[in-house]
């Protein structure tokens, strides 16, 4: 019995980290491995995602339509930030890093003023998960088996439509890609757009586990862009393959030394992995 | 300490709502006085000891993670003011009131520019030991009385600070209680920075006179939000209840976690409920059987109090339980703060800082909120009544005593700072007005004992 405990209690958990650093980097890796470009606003808009579901959740829809409604409005939101703001800047990594930067600070304090230091909470769904002596909540392996659903229609949206071609082609060779018609910057403004779609998903699908606040993008930062420079430039492989790395390392890390222990491993692993794989687990699955 | 749990969009509706108040008035007028004095100007402006006003400061932080609190501490001192009709000896009270927002830097600069240019009688302010801190060399340096009133682990000995709020050590009862109670094994969850670490140093050591010992200390980064790990390791430890030092809203997801985990443990808190008030931000059951003591909760079943909290509530609507509101510790002890030093100059009948903080060191008393509280001239520190608040299942609070019977009393009274504090602090004979001591003690492992 003990050892179904053990193996359970392990596989729970590794869930749940898998979960949370694949939802968290998930939306940063899609901005990142098509269009080049480093979204340090990323936290504020899982932020936004997280706000606008419990918004939706305290207007009495049910929590899955609130993630939705969370989801479409940062892409709504994130289809305004390019227009406005990253468009001008491709091909400009330091520029839009700052720009975007400076567009997380706006928004913090933005949101500080509108809406106050916290915000309603949303009570933590479907309840217990319960096996002899062993108990979890049950919403966390939901969390962990959504982030695979995920990855299935994020790898169904890249392979089975045209904007998916039209995307993998234009991250490829651009030029290329223009030269047979395609419409980059279409792309470029669709793929922030769906980046930032993920992004307010992930922010809907955290926001019963923690205490909304201005400030929450930073509890995923970190996370975020642990997983997407392990990950490296493949958006699917990549992103999958560094959060269930990283997880695996966590699991045990945080179980044996705590949560600070488990912090610490995630970051020296990441350390270990980018000096010895530059390009990340991405180099490994395209050098061959 | 951080404890950025709530805020509320009211406290800007009824920030607007009160656009033309004096103290917005006032503030307006100094702050077109310019830009922070870079030092050596020290102009009789304010008239410490004329015939003209008043000059009072406030550091309160209005904006950032703990602007919630700074209001709340400004709006505590607004309603002292007017009862008092802005006039304090006779003469009209300028309220001089500056937001520090948090940032430190902001909080020396704005201390050296009420000390310089404003030439006020009297500074509170300072939320966070850090904030405190950074500005004590200024006050110092400038031998500018200051009041400090935001709960903490404990301290500071410094001839120009008085401090009135609840220090970790008077919290011990909470330890006592927990352990009479639930029993002996614990599991300390520790928020890792200072106020945390020695915090739960005094708690492991009251633990320990108890017999009492904890099963694993949980040091936990402030931006820790994730806690299926710890969830985990609680489980396997199996203790008898869990002691609550978390701090700040990524920390207090915990509880949120723990809940629809399945943990079903008590919580004794030496950080949360009378401060940041989870049991109004959370839906019932998530804080239900959490064991909270401090000087101060918006419950405490006195007339003084009622009268206090219907008060204030009625000038701040954002206070109330229906606007997700609660008339927090920080807020009593602000308003303990300006009345002490009210006492402290009608006793002294000047504002001559020195003269005034004599009356502080003869022991002020008298009676509060809280219930009766007294000044320790020795120790710069409040002496009070500590209550032990249960959280019941509906998220209501019940006061209970040693033997978990309820109660309409305090479960300790008059409550000084710690023994070893009290060796090591003597401002009434070891400093002086012109040899002050200046210092902030922290105890290592072993001194307590």
């Amino acid at each position: 019995m003990a050892v179904v405990e053990s193996i359970l209690r392990f596989l729970v958990l590794l869930l749940s980290f898998f979960g949370t650093l694949a939802l968290a980097g998930l939306g940063l890796a899609v901005i990142f491995g098509i269009m080049g470009i480093i979204n340090f606003a990323h936290g504020e808009f899982i932020m936004i995602g997280a706000y606008s579901t419990s918004i939706a959740y305290g207007a009495g829809l049910p929590l899955v339509g609130a993630i939705v409604v969370g989801g479409l409005t940062t892409g709504a939101f994130g289809l305004v930030v390019e227009r406005l703001l990253i468009r001008h800047m491709y091909d400009r990594l330091i520029d839009t890093l700052v720009a975007t930067w400076g567009l997380s600070l706006i928004l913090t304090q933005a949101v500080q003023i509108q809406f106050g230091g916290t915000f309603g909470s949303i009570p933590v769904p479907f309840g217990t998960f319960q096996y002899a002596g062993f108990s979890a909540s049950m919403y966390k392996i939901v969390l962990g088996l959504t982030a695979l659903g995920l990855f299935a229609g994020t790898y169904a949206v890249f392979t089975q439509t045209t904007y998916g071609l039209q995307a993998r082609a234009a991250m490829q060779n651009k030029e290329m890609a223009r030269s047979l018609g395609v419409d980059t910057g279409r792309i470029y403004m669709l793929t922030f757009a769906f980046g930032s779609v993920l992004s307010g998903i992930a922010g809907g699908l955290f926001a019963p586990l923690t205490v909304l606040t201005p400030t929450m993008g930073s509890e995923y930062i970190v996370e975020a862009f642990v997983t997407v420079i392990v990950g490296g430039t493949n958006v699917l492989i990549g992103t999958f393959g560094a959060a269930l790395s990283l997880g695996l390392i966590q699991t045990p890390a945080s179980q044996l030394f705590g949560t600070l222990g488990g912090r610490v491993a995630l970051l020296v692993t990441t350390i270990l992995i980018i000096r010895v794989l530059p390009e990340g687990i991405s180099g490994v699955v395209t050098s061959d | 300490m951080s404890r950025d749990i709530r805020n509320s969009t009211e406290n800007r509706d009824e920030d607007s709502q009160n656009a033309f108040n004096r103290r917005n008035f006032l503030k307006s007028v100094t702050v077109s006085a310019g830009a922070v004095s870079l030092g050596g100007c020290t102009g009789q402006i304010g008239g410490a000891d004329g015939e003209g006003p008043i000059t009072i400061g406030t550091l309160y932080d209005n904006s950032g993670p703990l602007g919630f609190v700074g209001k709340g501490k400004d709006a505590a001192t607004e309603m002292w003011l007017e009862q008092q009709e802005y006039e304090l000896l006779g003469r009209e009270v300028e309220w001089i009131d500056y937001n520090p927002a948090g940032d430190n830097t902001k909080y020396k600069n704005l201390t050296r520019k009420q000390i310089q240019q404003d030439d006020v009688d009297m500074i509170f302010g300072a939320l966070l030991s850090s904030n405190r801190e950074a500005l004590r060399p200024i006050v110092d340096e400038n031998q500018q009385l200051f009041s400090y009133n935001d709960w903490y682990e404990g301290g500071v000995c410094d001839e120009y600070m008085v401090i009135n709020t609840t220090l970790t050590s008077q919290q011990r009862p909470l330890i006592d209680f927990m352990v009479e109670n639930f029993g002996s094994d614990y599991y300390a969850l520790v928020a890792d920075y200072n106020y945390g670490r020695v915090s739960n140093r005094y708690a492991r050591h009251y633990a320990r006179e108890n017999g009492a010992e904890p099963v694993n200390e949980e040091f936990i980064p402030l931006d820790t939000s994730e806690f299926g790990s710890t969830i985990n390791r609680i489980r396997e430890e199996d203790p008898d209840w869990i002691l609550s030092l978390l701090v700040g809203s990524a920390q207090y997801s915990f509880f949120k976690q723990a809940e629809s985990a399945g943990v079903d443990l008590p919580y004794g808190s030496l950080a949360n409920i009378a401060g940041t008030y989870e049991h109004v931000s959370f839906d019932p059951p998530v804080m239900a059987d959490t064991y909270s003591c401090f000087s101060y909760f918006q419950e405490i079943p006195t007339e003084t109090n009622r009268e206090f909290v219907e008060n204030f509530q009625e000038r701040n609507p954002a206070y109330t339980k229906e606007e997700g509101g609660y008339v927090f510790l920080s807020i009593a002890d602000a308003w303990n703060a300006i009345r002490f030093y009210w006492n402290a100059v009608e006793n002294a009948g000047t504002v001559d800082q020195e003269a005034v903080l004599a009356e502080y060191e003869n022991g002020l008393e008298m009676d509060s909120p809280k219930g009766p509280v007294t000044f320790n001239g020795e120790t710069h520190h409040a002496t009070q009544n500590m209550w032990l608040a249960k959280v019941n299942d509906d998220h209501s609070v019940s006061f209970l005593d040693m033997d978990g019977e309820e109660t309409e009393e305090p479960i300790a009274e008059n409550v000084q700072t710690s023994e070893w504090f009290r060796n090591q602090c003597n401002l009434v004979d070891d400093s002086s007005w012109d040899e002050p001591r200046t210092e902030y003690l922290t105890p290592d492992e072993g001194d307590l004992g």
